[in-house]
């Protein structure tokens, strides 16, 4: 409609005046016109049949509501109050994405973890299939270790206190699990590239040390176990413990054996909740490493002081 | 509350049992012959019309507390288009019935359209308004409705576009259209 026409329209309401004289004798003239088009007089039958009909409805009756007889009553809200609401779920549900999604870059960075992971995983699915001498036997000549030395191993629920307290043996365990050679661990590693266990590794060192009645189920539930290299473990170990007292979902555990024999303190770090796993996962991030936490998953965090 | 009382002043009525009677009275005789003349317009013939009329009533007196509720900026003008959107739905409830659900007016057999007066162009400027207009409406229902209802009910181009079921767009081209072709249909009166 052109704006001609919205004014002419208007005009015809009244709700603006006329344009001029003879737009004024027009309209008036169909106003007339208009108002003689309504209809003849009231059909006072018609009207009669109303009334009866409303009287044998009830909605004549003083007892009854017109407004809820014969109709259920609605539930919708005001339109207004209806928008706020809806607007109001759409923030909430985007707020709720962006606090507790990972940065685009951390799930870029955790793609490859995630591959290197799945070979170790289907390793699992198949030392369930496998006899348990059988596998035991490969295990112990993929860690390479003596077969008395294995054998010597105490009977203990866990592998971890008993390797300890053999430290060449531990360290030449925890050097297996870590997938590199003797050498280069011992010629130390910079910040920034801390070595890291996968599940597989970590199960295979405390699976030798198992007594034979040990389930191979329980090895699937291993902690992940990352090193890292600070310059000051024990102010490294304090930014941990500001970040659990700032969050209570989030857990800072530092071991019973904490010093190793290589001098690395250990902790374990969990979280219960997605705010608790996001600010462990902001840690990792700036120590440049790979795990990422979830909500129930472990990360055993070994601090070592870099030379 | 008299014959002279505002619209909103008698759906206010509707919803006071003490005075539903008088306000349901009052509101036919302004309204019924007018619902009669729109729903006739729309190809319901005499028996069909006073049946969706009474209808009509019927949902006026069961829906007025709603309509009270509301908070109206302009309570008399927003009472009249409620009223129509109400004698409205009785008419689509109608079609429906009858299974015209999916036709449209320009399907309405013209015969079908209602008594329109026959008045003829004359000399005199009123009456031939008045016989033009009628033709018009005969000719497009809707937009002699939209005539009707901002002449008469004081409609806004919004309110109308709500009871033609057209989008705002769609209502200012089609106001657009129904004026064009009423000047069209005036013009015999200007030239005498």
């Amino acid at each position: 409609m052109t704006q001609r026409d919205e004014a002419w329209f208007a005009a015809l309401a009244g709700e603006r005046a006329p344009a001029d004289q003879p737009e004024a004798q027009e309209l008036a003239a169909i106003r007339r016109a208009a108002a003689g088009l309504q209809g003849g007089g009231v059909d006072e039958l018609a009207q009669q049949r109303l009334l009866a009909r409303l009287e044998a409805e009830g909605l004549l009756s003083s007892e009854t509501r017109p407004a809820t007889e014969g109709r259920r009553r609605s539930w919708r809200l005001p339109p207004g109050l209806s928008s706020v609401a809806v607007i109001l779920l759409c923030v909430g549900v985007t707020l709720e994405w962006a606090v507790f999604s990972p940065p685009a870059e951390e799930v870029l960075e955790s793609a490859p973890r995630g591959h290197k992971l799945a070979p170790a995983l289907e390793e699992f699915a198949d030392a369930d299939r496998a006899p348990v001498a059988e596998l035991r036997a490969d295990r112990r000549a993929q860690t390479q270790l003596p077969a008395a030395e294995a054998a010597a191993a105490p009977v203990a629920p866990s592998a971890r206190p008993a390797v300890a307290e053999d430290p060449p043996a531990r360290q030449e365990l925890e050097s297996a699990a870590l997938g590199e050679p003797q050498a280069e661990r011992k010629e130390g590693t910079e910040l920034g590239h801390a070595r890291v266990a996968t599940p597989d590794a970590v199960a295979r060192l405390s699976r030798d040390a198992r007594p034979a009645g040990a389930a191979l189920a329980s090895e699937q539930q291993a902690t992940a176990v990352v090193e890292v290299l600070v310059p000051d473990p024990a102010a490294t170990l304090a930014v941990l413990e500001k970040l659990a007292q700032a969050d209570s979902t989030l857990r800072v555990q530092l071991l019973p054996a904490e010093k190793t024999a290589s001098g690395l303190r250990r902790v374990t770090l969990s979280c219960s909740a997605p705010s608790g796993c996001n600010r462990l996962n902001r840690w990792l991030v700036e120590q440049k490493l790979e795990q990422r936490m979830a909500p129930g998953q472990a990360l055993e965090v070994r601090l070592g002081q870099r030379p | 509350m008299n014959s002279a009382s505002p619209d909103a002043e008698l759906i206010t009525g509707l919803v006071s049992p003490a005075a539903r009677r008088e306000a349901a009275s009052l509101l036919y005789q302004r309204y019924a012959s007018r619902f009669m003349a729109y729903l006739r317009r729309r190809g319901l013939g005499q028996a069909d019309a006073e049946d969706a009329v009474q209808e009509a009533f019927i949902r006026l007196i069961r829906r007025a507390e709603t309509f009270a509720l509301r908070d109206q900026t302009e309570p008399d003008r927003a009472c009249r288009a409620w009223i129509w959107t109400v004698a409205r739905s009785a008419w689509l409830d109608w079609r429906k019935r009858q299974g015209q659900a999916g036709t449209t007016l320009d399907d309405v057999p013209e015969g079908a359209l209602g008594v329109v007066p026959d008045v003829a162009v004359t000399s005199n400027y009123q009456d031939c308004v008045h016989g033009q207009l009628a033709r018009f409406a005969q000719d497009y229902p809707d937009g002699g409705e939209a005539i009707l209802w901002a002449a008469v009910d004081g409609l806004k181009t919004s309110q109308i576009g709500e009871l033609l079921g057209r989008s705002a767009g769609a209502t200012r081209e089609f106001l657009s259209q129904t004026r064009k072709r009423l000047r069209q249909y005036l013009a015999p009166c200007l030239e005498s």
